[in-house]
């Protein structure tokens, strides 16, 4: 049976340097996948080569649907469902919250005035701190509400798979708690998640599987509850 | 005479803002200056040129072909000097324009031949006076073009799909390819409109001139780049607003030294601002 997103021997390449050694791994409707690993092990290129972005060379094949996704232009991957809200969260800085949601709208089918608001009003629902801020610039949140934005505009197309990377990154405990609450929320609704974690225990602790990169290679793989467990896993990515 | 130099002033700014408008579009969508931007302006004035000659007076139609003529060497331009460049070192794309501008200036000089041409004057010497200002019709028609142009490019980038993806591809580019904007033609669209609004600027200004040479072009780029650099590179409303303040101390500056001092003046503008505040003068900078 093929899978639901298939990476199949991903290899990626920047000049000299292997970013991906050729990495197999795949993601079954409904699931949350994380892939977690230290800086560079790989993890954002991963993404990188499902969105067709990597500005370098890549070999292998991405399977989406069982249809072959990799070669198609990053608007045509969006098109087809995949949502991927970046590092760093690139959110627009010069137009407001909600200009910056209805941007997620773009890409993908044209929607109708009443499906747009609609769609609006689920993301306000999920973000209520977004409502407030609606009418704001994008360049003048905080961290946790720009992330909060950035996942919301991955959602305004209702796509079948999103694509997290990072997305604890540089905010407070607190909010990444909050965070991770709404990734399940996420999944509970219907949406397929693929999570990017260097906090693997967070990670580890709502994902349905997990897959562990070191240097390119994914040397491990698990259920997340087993690799929380993982003798070798919490040597290395746990601390404790 | 101070209002009047001022209308001058005004009536040629308002053609500087219309090229740097275009230059803006351009940097924002590319993300790179571009040295080709004065040879599209002398395209549109050589394509006015023709329109009169061959087409009779018609003011509209010459300023349809202008528009069209260099929008459609944006398209040229975005397909030689960008498009196969984009993950090549950036300076590339930046001596392609160079070469682009070069060619246009000796293609224009092989099929125009290298004198300067006359553009008839189609408004006479007629003015009106307002409250004992007088502004020529020239003028009038100037604004009127400009203003109706800038209406119509603001509606664009704010109300329509494809105004909205230039704005956030100029804003950032990895962003709008994960919205599912398809950024390369939308470059391709940034680079015709910004072409296009250079080439009416070209219109505009041989008829303001009168005259009209192949190697105006160096001179006209060099000054839509300060204009932009003024606003803010890629922001256009600043653009505009640096080309209205280069044209108005222009003409105030010649008023103080020699008409011959024209184009010192606006680089000295452009160099104090630099000095004083390089990301332009309508930025701030955000985090």
């Amino acid at each position: 049976m093929s899978h639901f997103l298939d990476v199949q021997d991903m290899a990626v390449r920047y000049g000299s340097v292997n970013a991906l050694r050729g990495i197999s791994f795949h993601v079954e409707r409904g699931e949350i996948v994380t892939l977690i690993g230290s800086n560079g092990a790989g993890k954002t290129s991963s993404l990188m080569a499902i969105s067709n972005l990597i500005q370098g060379t890549r070999t292998g094949r991405v399977m989406f649907e069982e249809e072959d996704n990799t070669h198609f232009s990053p608007s045509k991957i969006v098109k087809r469902g995949i949502s991927h809200v970046p590092e760093g969260r690139h959110i627009f800085p010069k137009l407001t919250v909600e200009e910056n949601l209805l941007m997620g709208t773009f890409g993908a089918v044209k929607y109708d005035k009443a499906k747009t608001a609609g769609l609006l009003e689920e993301i306000y629902g999920m973000f209520p701190r977004l409502r407030e801020r609606r009418n704001q610039l994008g360049g003048t949140l905080s961290g946790g509400e720009q992330q909060m934005l950035a996942i919301g505009r991955g959602l305004m197309f209702s796509p079948k798979v999103l694509m997290l990377d990072e997305p604890s990154l540089g905010l407070a405990p607190l909010v990444v708690k909050e965070i991770f609450e709404l990734i399940l929320d996420i999944r509970d609704r219907g949406t397929t998640v693929l999570l990017i974690e260097q906090n693997a225990g967070l990670a580890l602790q709502i994902a349905d599987r997990g897959y562990v990169l070191e240097n390119g290679n994914i040397t491990l793989t698990d259920t997340g509850e087993n690799l929380l467990h993982n003798d070798q896993v919490i040597k290395a990515y746990l601390g404790i | 005479m101070i209002l009047e130099q001022l209308m001058n002033g005004l009536g040629q700014g308002a053609i500087y803002a219309l090229m740097s408008i275009g230059y803006a579009l351009i940097f924002g969508v590319v993300g790179l200056v571009t040295f080709v931007h004065g040879d599209v302006i002398m395209l549109g004035a050589f394509t006015a040129y023709y329109s009169f000659v061959l087409l009779g007076g018609n003011l509209l139609l010459a300023i349809l072909l202008g528009f069209a003529v260099s929008g459609a060497m944006g398209f040229f331009i975005h397909r030689i000097c960008y498009n196969r460049f984009f993950n090549s070192p950036r300076q590339i794309s930046l001596i392609c324009t160079i070469g682009m501008g070069m060619f246009l200036r000796n293609l224009v000089q092989v099929v125009a031949g290298t004198e300067s041409k006359p553009i008839p004057n189609l408004f006479g010497s007629g003015s009106v006076t307002l409250a004992g200002l007088r502004i020529t019709y020239m003028q009038l028609f100037i604004f009127a073009v400009v203003m109706a142009l800038v209406l119509v490019l603001t509606i664009f980038l704010n109300k329509t799909r494809v105004g909205m993806s230039l704005k956030s591809v100029s804003m950032d580019k990895t962003a709008s390819a994960l919205v599912g904007i398809d950024t390369k033609r939308t470059t391709t669209v940034g680079n015709m409109i910004g072409c296009g609004l250079a080439g009416v600027a070209g219109v505009l200004l041989a008829m303001y001139y009168g005259t009209i040479t192949p190697m105006m072009g160096g001179n006209i780029g060099m000054k839509a780049f300060c204009c932009a650099v003024l606003g803010g590179a890629s922001s256009v409303g600043g653009a505009a607003v640096g080309g209205l303040l280069i044209g108005v101390c222009e003409n105030l500056g010649i008023m103080v030294f020699s008409a011959g001092m024209r184009d010192t003046v606006s680089f000295l503008l452009l160099i104090l601002i630099l000095l004083v505040k390089p990301e332009g003068l309508f930025t701030r900078r955000s985090r």
